[in-house]
């Protein structure tokens, strides 16, 4: 191990990286230099989730999230045209909006009462004689976005040179059909958004979903016991479970149909998704609706992350390299009855929230994953992440990079390579495709 | 969606009456004890001051701007915890089974409880009851962590001892401050 006190930190960011040893470099977690380029190389170009259709159903309903550490605003506005803008004054830089969510006619900065439109624009400003014409209100709205829609899924986007959504989803959304168009009507969002705060890195939370199932029958144990009268976490087959990723966005599943929503412990809610799987087969054929409901969990790049089945969908918000602020939702399928809708959100809450019982067990290990590299000597370790270093297959359906057995460490090794090559590329032209899209340009339902 | 029952608004008192001041001693006593099992871990006897109907509840809170909201934190349908005895009991099963890894070693908690008053009810052997609480919690490496919020609850009186049937809880955090709540309020 090299011992030097200071290690220079490597131009080439695959050197942080090994997919062939398994191993990733602490640093990624913890040094200040490597946040910042993230916001600049990744957060700044990446395609974030903004909000769901059904959480903005009416002119004027906004939202207030962060793309990296920017402060962004969701607006539905006239005609339906749903608007992302910095939520920053362009006159002293104050937030335009504090509140969470709500309806709104204009956005008015706090300290001179410029005013902002759905769109963005700057519609006036207080007392706006006083400047006597000094200012072309038309070149001072507030900084937008573009903005796409997957499915119901908002998507925002400040690099104009980003390729659009679909390319940026590409094979995943195969994956993504599952999750929102597993029945007719799509999904929609519960109200409520649940926050928290763990001192840890943004990217420990994504790759737990990603990929790491490895975790739930040691850490879990408590929970799954309680809950299931003193029985373990069942063991996954790794012969009939998968890790898939495309892009850096990835699924690890097993095709056993159940599993994540026994989790929720509501019998109701396995017997509703049992009476509209074979509805759910002829949608997305017979393979996918064994993928969906199973002992799953998925992350989008950079920092989405959702269990099929169960209804937990999240983003980790990065607050600097050593914390990040957690938001969570409940979704369900539009078209469910109201009771089963208000039984997943009970075991979705019951699970994974801040007080759910599986939940409660992750976030204070991300926290010593991040803390522990305060530690100079510490943090100049390596990670391993070797698991099913041999286990890459080629299957006939599954589309992206596809790894048999879902314990495995082969979505989130996908994960980190994504991450070097955005780190790295200067341009998208610089970004390699790492595998052979089957769905370019054709839908996949 | 629509509220569910158990989420109505009985946390405000349909008669604004003070209990008489033994009631209200009892009522003191029996938080403070309470208070006392939970910081001690005795979660199994903690349970037992808990009605067979007990519902145990946190709404979700969200910033709204002030003509949109009823309230300071206007309540949603969602919440964090919606729990009745049986969730509670599963909970007291996890947290006993020592195999709560990020509870060992232990964490040590202190519920200050404060802001107490006590309401007659409609039915005389029922009790609205507020309080604060401010719990301070001594997570691992010398993390402490300050949670405040804001109990109402309802307690009955069953052959002379007061259970706990309903109780809300509205933190005064618009986001989570720690990493799990691994406890009860």
């Amino acid at each position: 191990m090299d011992m030097r006190t200071k290690q220079p930190f490597p131009a080439d960011h695959h050197d942080y990286i090994n997919t062939n040893e398994g191993w990733v470099d602490r640093r990624i977690f913890w040094e200040e230099e490597i946040y910042q380029q993230e916001l600049e190389k990744i957060f700044a170009r990446s395609w974030h989730f903004i909000a769901h259709d059904s959480q903005i159903p009416n002119s004027g309903d906004f939202v207030t999230t962060y793309m990296g550490e920017d402060g962004v605003i969701g607006v539905r506005g006239k005609h339906d045209k749903v608007s992302v803008f910095l939520n920053s004054c362009p006159h002293r830089g104050n937030k335009v909006c504090f509140a969470d969510s709500g309806n709104a006619k204009r956005f008015t900065c706090n300290y001179h009462g410029w005013a902002f439109g759905m769109d963005g624009a700057l519609m006036g400003i207080h007392n706006e004689h006083i400047y006597e014409g000094a200012i072309d209100k038309s070149q001072w709205g507030l900084r937008q976005a573009r903005v796409e829609n997957y499915k119901g899924l908002v998507f925002a986007n400040f690099d104009s040179e980003a390729p659009d959504l679909e390319t940026w989803l590409g094979d995943y959304r195969w994956y993504l059909d599952m999750l929102l168009d597993n029945e007719e009507g799509g999904i929609e969002f519960l109200p409520g958004t649940i926050k928290s705060y763990i001192n840890a890195n943004w990217k420990f939370g994504v790759e737990n979903f990603i990929g790491d199932s490895l975790h739930a029958m040691w850490n879990h144990d408590s929970g799954a016991k309680a809950m299931m009268a003193g029985q373990a976490f069942p063991p996954a087959e790794q012969a009939g479970s998968y890790h898939g990723s495309a892009n850096g966005h990835g699924w690890e599943f097993a095709t056993d149909s159940v599993a994540d929503i026994a989790i929720l412990g509501q019998p109701e809610v396995i017997e509703y998704y049992d009476s509209i799987r074979p509805k759910m087969r002829e949608r997305l054929g017979e393979l996918r609706a064994k993928i969906f409901g199973s002992l799953a969990s998925a992350a989008m790049f950079p920092n989405i992350s959702f269990l099929p089945g169960l209804g937990t969908f999240r983003v980790w918000l990065p607050r600097g390299p050593r914390k990040m602020e957690l938001r969570i939702w409940t979704i369900v399928n539009k078209n469910m009855p109201d009771h089963i809708k208000q039984m997943i959100n009970k075991g979705t809450m019951l699970t994974f929230s801040p007080g759910g019982t599986l939940e409660m067990d992750d976030g204070e290990n991300w926290e010593g994953n991040t803390q522990t590299n305060k530690g100079l000597l510490t943090r100049q370790g390596k990670l391993h992440y070797g698991c099913g270093s041999s286990s890459r297959i080629d299957h006939p359906e599954i589309p992206g990079i596809v790894h048999q057995g879902q314990y495995n460490d082969a979505n989130q090794l996908a994960f980190y390579q994504r991450w070097a090559d955005l780190m790295n590329a200067d341009s998208w032209d610089d970004v390699p495709q790492r595998h052979e899209p089957r769905f370019a340009g054709k839908p996949t339902r | 969606m629509n509220k569910t029952a158990e989420q109505s608004d009985h946390f405000l008192p349909s008669k604004t009456q003070p209990s008489a001041d033994a009631v209200y001693l009892d009522l003191t006593r029996r938080l403070h004890f309470e208070a006392r099992l939970m910081d001690q871990l005795r979660y199994q006897e903690w349970l037992e001051l808990m009605a067979e109907d007990v519902i145990y509840w946190s709404p979700l809170i969200a910033r709204k701007l002030r003509n949109e909201a009823n309230a300071p934190a206007e309540t949603y349908p969602g919440f964090i915890f919606n729990e009745r005895k049986q969730h509670l009991q599963m909970r007291v099963t996890r947290l006993d089974s020592k195999l709560v890894w990020c509870e060992d070693p232990i964490n040590h908690a202190r519920h200050l409880v404060s802001n107490v008053e006590v309401f007659d009810t409609d039915d005389s052997d029922q009790v609205k009851v507020y309080s604060a609480v401010d719990l301070h919690r001594s997570r691992l490496d010398s993390k402490l962590k300050r949670i405040t919020y804001l109990r109402s609850d309802l307690w009955r009186q069953i052959a002379g001892q007061w259970y706990l049937t309903r109780r809300r809880i509205d933190f005064d955090h618009n986001g989570t401050i720690d990493s799990n709540l691994n406890l009860f309020f």
